[in-house]
């Protein structure tokens, strides 16, 4: 009854949403062209649609889907890059489904478990190499409690729970809805650290309202009773900010259409660990920062909210990739100098290089050295948090700048890190096995404590022969992944290991933080890649595994990973030595053919004017 | 486009030669015999060694020349095998092409020098060089040098993106004009040399 009553109640709200009189869309879509930011003066609403007025007494968090969903389509914004992850396929414009194009791998979530030695790329995009939660047994509910601290809301955190816990832990807590305020919200008050901690605790109704600090917030959801009604039974206590409110009960919101870079620092930093805490002062920003540009100046986006990722390959984006401010040879439409970005001469470098390589193998992370490093990410290792909720998180272990090739042909640095992860197999597909069934399955034999190295429990061989003995059935064969090696049992029980594609690390490119040029690769001439020690081709990257047995490569040169024959590379660079002479060479026989050839000339000269003396005479 | 022309080129040229050698034979009466044919053959063996009546330094100039003729058929091969497939000239074939590159034009140059006076155009010329044999030394003198300098011009921080591809495209078309034109100059030379031999 109580479903119906909020059902009308809704479709009432929705009847009297302000709408432009000309074109019956929303007031906050389409574009007059005018670039001033509108001041959001606005009514604010709670998640059943009841405007929140200062005079309430228990008063209830306000919902960005009620809130600001009133002038934005909400949905149309659900749709966009950060909270379309767990679509497969959308509606289009006709009103068909079509699959969505996921573009190229990006930093997917990662499930990780010690006590299992698990460390597996998830994302719902299907990107190659990741696992969907739903192939990993973990419902949405799961997924928002596992990467609540940088969740920005929407996708999984707006799926119906079905399972009855879920659903009545769902209740209690609320949807996680699009936080708008995590990136919108201009005042500097905006706190992503408090939303992390009302994620922590369940709170997920409360996260806009406690982040942006317009309310403190009471209570945690995650403690609350399953029997927790919270329309009738007192739970929460919110609190808003005296003031907030002017007389006419409505609540001004510093929204800005531009977020500031900090906003996008929250969940996008990465952090070298090879320079160290008491050094990140030291390290540079992102060249285009630097020279004014804010992140939001190339990852732009419409009322859709699909974010230019900046690739060259994107639709309507495309002219704000590195291609199109810098080179910008669209035909109809030269773009170069966008944004003042200089056209770059690139003297002395042959264009192949420009055909086999990515803008940012030169350009971008770090200069390649002689073993890559690790590197923490925001959303990985759950930076950026400072409370009892900050959790030390090592793993997986991330290593960049690595140059690979990419699913474009084309080289460039890359992020990776290793799965690591028990499956079963069939065919050449893998179901992975979720942790906790794999302690289920497996008894005591990972339970065992062990002191760690270098942030892992190792694992030896005979506890994998053993797990994977437990696992597997008649019908079913277990396989375990890690460091780039795929274990299975043979016919007679015997552990066999071998290297297939499957197994290999899950890597994604590194567009940021772009370098100066003159601090590019090539800046100082070919030695900067062509030696025979490169660290371009021949730097190591750690092989990371909790197995270290016998016979295991600690580390694999970037090179294996390039596609190009290791010999060839060598010599090649090798011959560089050589280069010198060759120019001296060149230059030197082209004067002596100058030379002859003047000599002849001269003569010719000479000849033609005797001749003609001769004639005359 | 330049796939095309220089394999349409080639063809031509080869066609050309073998037309004309077939038409206007030298040296020996019976055209199509197989004993002539091995004979032939082998005098055109016997022109790469060097006569037993020279003296070091025409030795030393021989093996010279030689020595580009080879580096000449090597650059050729690498530099215009892989148009024959589809493909560019990279990898191996590209680090053998840049190898012989230097030794190719050293000995070109050299035998320029060399060879400047014997090809020179004189008014009263006692020597038996065709018109056309000249000519075409001349202007593999003056090819020699944008063939070389796009190339070793490109090595330098000198020439941007756009600079560099005009300097690759140079480099291959006079790249082709010149193997066009030496492959005919070859052909004359060796008309030349077995004619030279068949008067002794």
């Amino acid at each position: 009854m109580k479903r119906y009553c909020l059902l009308i109640f809704s479709l009432s709200f929705f009847c009297v949403l302000p709408v432009n009189a000309e074109n019956g869309q929303l007031v906050g879509q389409g574009n007059d062209g005018n670039r001033g930011t509108p001041v959001h003066r606005i009514e604010m609403y709670s998640d059943d649609g009841v405007r929140i007025r200062s005079y309430h007494k228990n008063p209830k968090p306000f919902s960005t889907r009620q809130t600001c969903g009133r002038c934005h389509d909400y949905a149309k914004i659900a749709s966009g890059w950060h909270f379309n992850g767990h679509k497969s396929e959308e509606l289009n414009d006709e009103g068909e489904l079509v699959k969505i194009d996921w573009g190229r791998p990006a930093q997917p979530w990662v499930l990780t478990d010690p006590v299992t030695r698990t460390q597996v790329p998830i994302s719902g995009r299907q990107w190659p190499g990741t696992f969907t939660p739903e192939q990993m047994g973990i419902t949405p509910w799961e997924f928002v409690n596992q990467n609540f601290s940088h969740f920005p809301g929407g996708s999984y955190g707006e799926v119906q729970a079905e399972h009855p816990y879920e659903s009545a832990r769902q209740m209690i807590s609320g949807s996680c809805e699009i936080n708008c305020l995590a990136c919108h919200n201009a005042d500097s008050h905006q706190d992503q650290d408090m939303a992390a901690l009302q994620a922590a605790r369940q709170n997920y109704r409360w996260i806009p309202a406690a982040s942006s600090q317009m309310a403190v917030v009471n209570g945690v959801a995650s403690e609350l009773s399953m029997f927790h009604d919270p329309q009738l039974d007192e739970g929460h206590k919110v609190t808003y900010k005296e003031g907030l409110f002017d007389s006419e009960d409505l609540v001004f919101f510093d929204i800005t259409g531009r977020p500031s870079n900090e906003r996008c620092y929250f969940c996008h930093s990465n952090q070298n660990l090879s320079v160290g805490e008491e050094n990140e002062w030291t390290r540079d920003e992102d060249v285009h920062l630097k020279a004014g540009l804010n992140c939001v100046d190339c990852h732009r986006n419409g009322d859709d909210h699909m974010i230019t990722r900046g690739t060259e390959t994107e639709g309507h984006g495309t002219t704000l990739s590195c291609e199109g401010c810098h080179l910008g040879e669209a035909e109809d439409r030269p773009g170069v100098g966008r944004m003042g970005a200089p056209k770059p001469a690139h003297r002395g470098i042959p264009t192949i290089h420009f055909e086999k390589m990515t803008c940012t193998a030169c350009h971008s992370g770090p200069r390649p050295s002689e073993q890559a490093d690790r590197w923490k990410t925001a959303r990985m290792h759950k930076t950026g948090l400072h409370g009892k909720h900050a959790p030390h998180v090592p793993q997986p272990h991330v290593y960049a700048p690595v140059l690979m090739k990419g699913a474009d042909g084309k080289i460039g640095p890359y992020k990776l890190f290793w799965p690591a992860y028990w499956a079963y197999m069939k065919e050449d597909s893998l179901t992975p096995i979720a942790p906790d069934r794999v302690m289920e399955l497996s008894g005591n034999i990972l339970n065992t404590y062990t002191e760690k190295v270098d942030d892992w429990r190792p694992l030896t061989e005979d506890q994998i022969a053993g797990v994977l003995a437990k696992l597997s059935s008649d019908d079913k064969k277990a396989i375990y992944i890690a460091g780039g090696k795929m274990y299975q049992l043979s016919g007679d029980n015997q552990l066999q290991s071998s290297d297939p594609p499957l197994a290999q690390p899950y890597a994604w490119p590194m567009a940021h933080d772009v370098r100066p040029a003159e601090q590019s690769l090539g800046v100082r001439k070919c030695k900067d890649c062509h030696t025979t020690d490169s660290a371009v081709f021949f730097g190591n990257v750690e092989v990371d595994s909790p197995v270290k047995a016998e016979g295991t490569p600690e580390f694999i040169e970037m090179i294996e990973l390039q596609g190009i024959d290791r010999l060839y590379m060598r010599t090649f660079n090798a011959s560089f030595m050589f280069r010198p002479f060759l120019k001296i060479i060149a230059l030197a026989s082209c004067g002596l053919v100058v030379l002859v050839l003047l000599a002849y000339i001269v003569r010719a000269v000479a000849a033609i004017s005797n001749a003609c003396v001769e004639e005359s005479d | 486009m330049f796939q095309w022309i220089s394999i349409v080129g080639f063809a031509v040229i080869i066609a050309g030669i073998l037309l004309h050698s077939l038409l206007f034979p030298c040296g020996y009466s019976r055209r199509f015999s197989l004993g002539t044919l091995i004979r032939k053959k082998v005098h055109l063996l016997t022109l790469l060694f060097p006569e037993q009546n020279l003296n070091w330094p025409a030795k030393a100039r021989k093996f010279i020349f030689l020595l580009g003729l080879f580096s000449f058929c090597v650059l050729l091969v690498t530099g215009f095998g892989p148009l024959l497939f589809g493909s560019r000239l990279q990898g191996i074939l590209l680090m053998v092409h840049a190898t012989f590159a230097p030794v190719f034009i050293g000995s070109a140059a050299v035998v320029v020098l060399l060879g400047a006076d014997e090809y020179a155009f004189r008014k009263k010329d006692t020597r038996s060089i065709p018109l056309g044999a000249k000519a075409g030394f001349w202007l593999l003198a003056v090819l020699s040098l944008p063939v070389t300098l796009t190339m070793a011009l490109s090595m330098f921080p000198l020439f941007g993106s756009e600079g560099q591809e005009v300097l690759f495209h140079a480099h291959r078309w006079y790249g082709l004009v010149f193997a066009w034109i030496a492959m005919v100059e070859l052909y004359m030379l060796i008309r030349m040399e077995v004619l030279k031999d068949m008067e002794r």
